[in-house]
């Protein structure tokens, strides 16, 4: 719909001054689009087609064009590919010269449905890695989807959280973190327990998540309690051999947000 | 724009090029139903002695003429628009830089630059195997040439019609076999016209099909006055405008209705 592809059925979008369903070719012009399951690339021709075509389409300037695809051919390693034909290519490779064929004529926006899905650990790595220098050199705006949480942790400033329709969250990645992230976890080796803690000893001013002869882990608010008066407590009942703590991940925060534990 | 048309296009072809095998195919299927046509014409010939008001070669070429325009009269874009918005992939045409409607003329060029080659080469063998009659004059073949170009826009925006219904149902398979034998029937691909009840030639003549098959193999043949050629181009002229105005009006709506399969 941001795309202008769908028309609302009520409501209005305004992209950058235009209404993308109305001035389709305005907006098509400033505009990338990548959607995961989709391609833009044409299937039996080799990848260099499609650059070519849209080099045409776009009408970019001989210079910009070579620089791009210089550019983008070194960060996303498409050397040996740009040759090939679509339809030989792997699911990585065909994402990476998607992602480029997008970004070929300058987008002012880009909007990414998921580009990391189903790929490998370090074509992942190699996309956020582009797009994060996109950004920088060219300030391009990227609107991500996506259900890969490192996405977001690498690439994104800003999140906007949707729950069945409707904006549970809109900030800054770090003031997210802050807000919802003020829990830390705990987890703690350790022998010759006295007593069971979830059982036996009420008031403990952390929470218990688990526990057994040999290891412990808890969740605690820094505004309550701070880690050494935790082991104190925590030498009254058992000895304690090792231990670590740790911040929430935003894949933890996203859970209990969705399970409900956390209300926005 | 005419560049970003013949860029298009170019794709187009260069798909059909990476199949080599079915230009031959393609050729070879012309020259099948060639013979077929042929041999029941040349056994009414030799039952009566009379080849539907013509000459047995004027039978011959007419046949030859037909089969050989097939691929332009009924080829197209359509198969093209229908497996986009089957597969959800008609992002890739409603997102680029150029209307839904340059893009597939684009594609539309390509596909008649390589239906072009086709019918050239069916022609060409045919002469072979049959005595097929000279062009009865130059203009008259220059005239028949136009009548085609302009019977190319039609085909066009007829199989841009068609391919409009796909944005509600979502198939369009049944849609294109009507297209097909409408064209096929009231274009005189399946036999001369003349042939045909008088009720039924007289709704042919108000189509605009007949002018891209039936008028410039007549042509061709030098059965048709040119005095009354004006009249038949001024008739396509309007029937483009007509079409044109129904297809981007249809668009407008369709547009709306757009759903993105999968995903």
């Amino acid at each position: 719909m941001l795309t202008g592809l769908l028309t609302p059925s009520s409501g209005k979008v305004m992209i950058d001054g235009l209404i993308p369903y109305e001035s389709r070719i305005e907006n098509n012009k400033k505009i990338g689009a990548v959607f995961g399951q989709k391609t833009q690339l044409w299937w039996d021709l080799p990848v260099i087609e499609s650059f070519r075509l849209i080099k045409k389409l776009y009408e970019i300037p001989e210079g910009e064009y070579r620089q791009n695809l210089k550019n983008f051919t070194q960060i996303l390693d498409l050397e040996d590919l740009l040759e090939k034909q679509v339809k030989n290519l792997s699911l990585g490779q065909k994402m990476r010269c998607e992602i480029a064929l997008t970004f070929l004529h300058n987008p002012k926006i880009v909007y990414l449905d998921e580009p990391t899905i189903g790929l490998d650990v370090l074509v992942k790595e190699r996309i956020r890695q582009f797009i994060k220098d996109i950004n920088k050199q060219k300030n391009t705006t990227v609107i991500l989807t996506t259900h890969d949480l490192k996405d977001i942790e690498d690439v994104c400033n800003r999140i906007i959280l949707l729950d069945k329709g409707k904006i549970i969250y809109d900030g800054p990645k770090d003031a997210f973190k802050e807000q919802y992230g003020k829990e830390m976890m705990a987890s703690f080796k350790i022998s010759h327990k006295k007593v069971e803690l979830i059982a036996e000893i009420p008031n403990l001013e952390f929470n218990v998540i688990e526990e057994d002869d040999k290891s412990l882990k808890i969740q605690f608010s820094h505004e309550k309690i701070n880690i050494m008066q935790i082991m104190q407590k925590l030498s009254n009942y058992c000895n304690i051999d090792d231990m670590n703590t740790s911040q929430p991940e935003l894949e933890d925060i996203l859970k209990q947000i969705y399970k409900g534990e956390k209300v926005c | 724009m005419l560049s970003k048309l013949i860029a298009l296009s170019s794709m187009h072809r260069k798909e059909y090029k990476m199949y080599k095998s079915n230009f031959f195919l393609f050729t070879l299927n012309r020259l099948v139903e060639v013979i077929v046509y042929i041999f029941v014409w040349q056994a009414i010939y030799n039952e009566t002695g009379n080849a539907g008001g013509l000459s047995i070669d004027q039978m011959i070429t007419y046949y030859v003429l037909v089969i050989s325009l097939l691929p332009i009269t009924t080829w197209g874009i359509n198969e093209d628009m229908a497996h986009s918005i089957r597969n959800g992939q008609i992002q890739k045409e409603l997102l680029s830089p150029v209307t839904y409607f340059q893009y597939y003329f684009g594609v539309f060029i390509g596909e008649m630059r390589f239906a072009l080659i086709v019918a050239i080469s069916a022609f060409i063998i045919c002469n072979i195997f049959w005595t097929v009659i000279l062009p009865s004059s130059f203009l008259n073949f220059i005239y028949g040439i136009l009548l085609i170009l302009l019977g190319m826009i039609i085909l066009y925006l007829t199989q841009m019609i068609v391919g409009l219904i796909g944005f509600y149902t979502n198939s369009i398979w049944g849609m294109q076999i009507l297209r097909k034998s409408i064209i096929s029937i009231f274009s005189g691909m399946i036999a001369p016209l003349t042939l045909f009840p008088n009720w039924f030639q007289q709704i042919a003549n108000l189509l605009p099909f007949k002018e891209i098959v039936y008028t410039p193999v007549y042509l061709y043949l030098g059965q048709v006055e040119l005095d009354t050629i004006w009249i038949l181009i001024i008739k396509q002229i309007i029937w483009i405008i007509l079409l044109y105005i129904i297809a981007k009006a249809f668009f407008k709506h369709a547009v709306k209705k757009v759903t993105v399969n999968g995903g």
